[in-house]
């Protein structure tokens, strides 16, 4: 064969492998994308199982997302409280010091925390991780707990003509608890 | 006729995936790199790193083996709990190689994965702008180098790439249009509506919005722009910036992220940053360089003679 014929070969061979992982490398997120939002569309069908593929390398390297910004309104205007109560009746708040040293650079310093809190309420058991972290670095002796309590106060945003009959544009404060056990 | 049809189709493909790349490597380069070690920077000043990824932090180092990703094992492989701070440092330093140049394949390919393995070892650290770098310094990763503002050419002397391919840009455009497209289909099947556009008078009022007491920002008719501008922009984007209009686009996306970092928290400003080195990965280095004397001449006859 001659080397100029093989070099051809090997060059388009080299072109279709780079195109093929290319190409293939846009399969997992495109499944996963249309899968969930065919499925928030109502619609049914095996479209909607595009998302039981797994693609395990993917997701591990961070290149299966689903894309989204601000389709919801729901993840605004809400706090996560945590608190213990102790097995002596005492309630106890929990502070996160290291967010709270931070004092009036905190929106700086710990600049993604509306975004974790967002995470916190979307995943219960990093949630009840967390509380387990306050527990320990607030001293407490995590035997002497009776109950552990994650509530959540929340801000409802009026429409447009009940804000105007009320002449405000938030509702009262809401509490209510997401995790007590 | 199928035959030429067939061979004039694959030469196009040819020249979109191999042909010369004129991307402003250098601009996605130093944004992205940026864009990684300030927010590192932040948090290892604030004491957040050890929050988030310490042995000892939220998510400690026994639990964490059965959950986490396998790029996370870097962090969990010593019992060390300085062992982070070591990771911490080889970060910052391959971040900072990677935004001044300085052996950027090889920088941009540790950056990549000690980003990755950093937001793995817990995932509650994860930003929007996470999922953006990750395809960005992998795109770095088979980028043509060395770039021309780095130091491997200004400082070493190594010469600019004869021959480059344009693979590398596509992944990252493709995935930047994939971005913009379900973004899109996201809002559309969530709480955007075509109407109205209520959802931007929500927004105002929202606790990540700078600025709740400017009234105007939700007079109705402003509603109205937001919802239906940033649809049209962001639904249309993977559609339009392959033609004609894509330098114009590319601008305006740039100002409407820049505009969102302004307007809204902190917690999406490293986002929109990350969504502007993405973006830069689709101008070119011809952009905004004055037409040649020669070519400006040729012009002005033609001009003439018509």
């Amino acid at each position: 064969m001659n080397p100029q014929e093989t070099g051809g070969w090997r060059k388009n061979a080299r072109k279709v492998a780079i195109v093929l992982v290319l190409v293939g490398s846009f399969w997992p997120p495109l499944a996963m994308n249309i899968a969930i939002y065919s499925g928030q569309a109502g619609l049914s069908g095996p479209i909607t199982r595009l998302n039981e593929q797994y693609f395990p390398s993917f997701h591990a390297l961070l290149l299966c997302q689903m894309w989204g910004l601000f389709a919801y309104i729901s993840p605004f205007n809400y706090t996560l409280n945590y608190e213990v109560e102790l097995s002596d009746g005492r309630i106890m708040v929990l502070h996160d010091y290291k967010k709270e040293a931070a004092g009036k650079w905190v929106t700086i310093l710990f600049h993604n925390e509306p975004k974790n809190d967002n995470n916190f309420y979307a995943n219960h058991s990093a949630l009840k991780q967390y509380l387990e972290y306050l527990i320990r670095t607030n001293g407490v002796d995590s035997a002497s707990i009776a109950r552990r309590t994650i509530f959540i106060r929340y801000r409802n945003v009026f429409p447009r003509g009940q804000a105007a009959k009320a002449g405000t544009y938030y509702g009262p404060e809401t509490t209510s608890v997401i995790e007590s056990y | 006729m199928l035959s030429k049809v067939i061979k004039d189709a694959l030469k196009r493909l040819d020249q979109s995936f191999f042909g010369p790349d004129e991307t402003r490597w250098d601009l996605v380069r130093i944004t992205a790199a940026l864009t990684v070690l300030v927010p590192l920077l932040i948090q290892g000043v604030s004491g957040n790193y050890e929050r988030f990824y310490g042995h000892w932090g939220m998510l400690p180092r026994d639990e964490a083996v059965d959950i986490v990703y396998w790029p996370a094992f870097l962090f969990l492989m010593k019992s060390d709990p300085a062992w982070i701070w070591q990771i911490y440092g080889a970060t910052v330093a391959a971040t900072l190689c990677l935004m001044l140049g300085l052996w950027t394949r090889i920088a941009a390919a540790a950056t990549f994965f000690l980003y990755v393995a950093t937001i793995q070892r817990n995932l509650i650290s994860f930003n929007g702008e996470c999922g953006i770098l990750a395809f960005v310094l992998l795109a770095l990763v088979f980028a043509p180098t060395p770039q021309r503002l780095s130091m491997d050419h200004l400082v070493l002397k190594k010469p600019l790439p004869l021959k480059t391919e344009s693979w590398p840009a596509r992944f990252l455009q493709f995935n930047v249009c994939l971005m913009y497209f379900f973004t899109t289909v996201g809002k559309l099947v969530g709480g955007w509506d075509l109407g109205t556009g209520e959802i931007w008078y929500q927004i105002t009022l929202s606790d990540w919005f700078r600025f709740p007491e400017i009234e105007w920002l939700r007079a109705p008719w402003v509603c109205w722009l937001a919802v239906h501008g940033s649809l049209l922009l962001e639904g249309s984007f993977a559609f339009l910036v392959w033609t004609r209009l894509r330098l114009p686009l590319i601008l305006i996306m740039i100002v409407f992220h820049a505009l969102i970092a302004i307007m809204f928290s902190n917690a999406i400003f490293f986002f929109n940053i990350a969504a502007i080195a993405a973006l830069c990965g689709f101008l070119k280095t011809t952009d905004f360089r004055s037409r040649e004397p020669a070519e400006m001449k040729r012009a002005d006859t033609a001009g003439e003679i018509v």
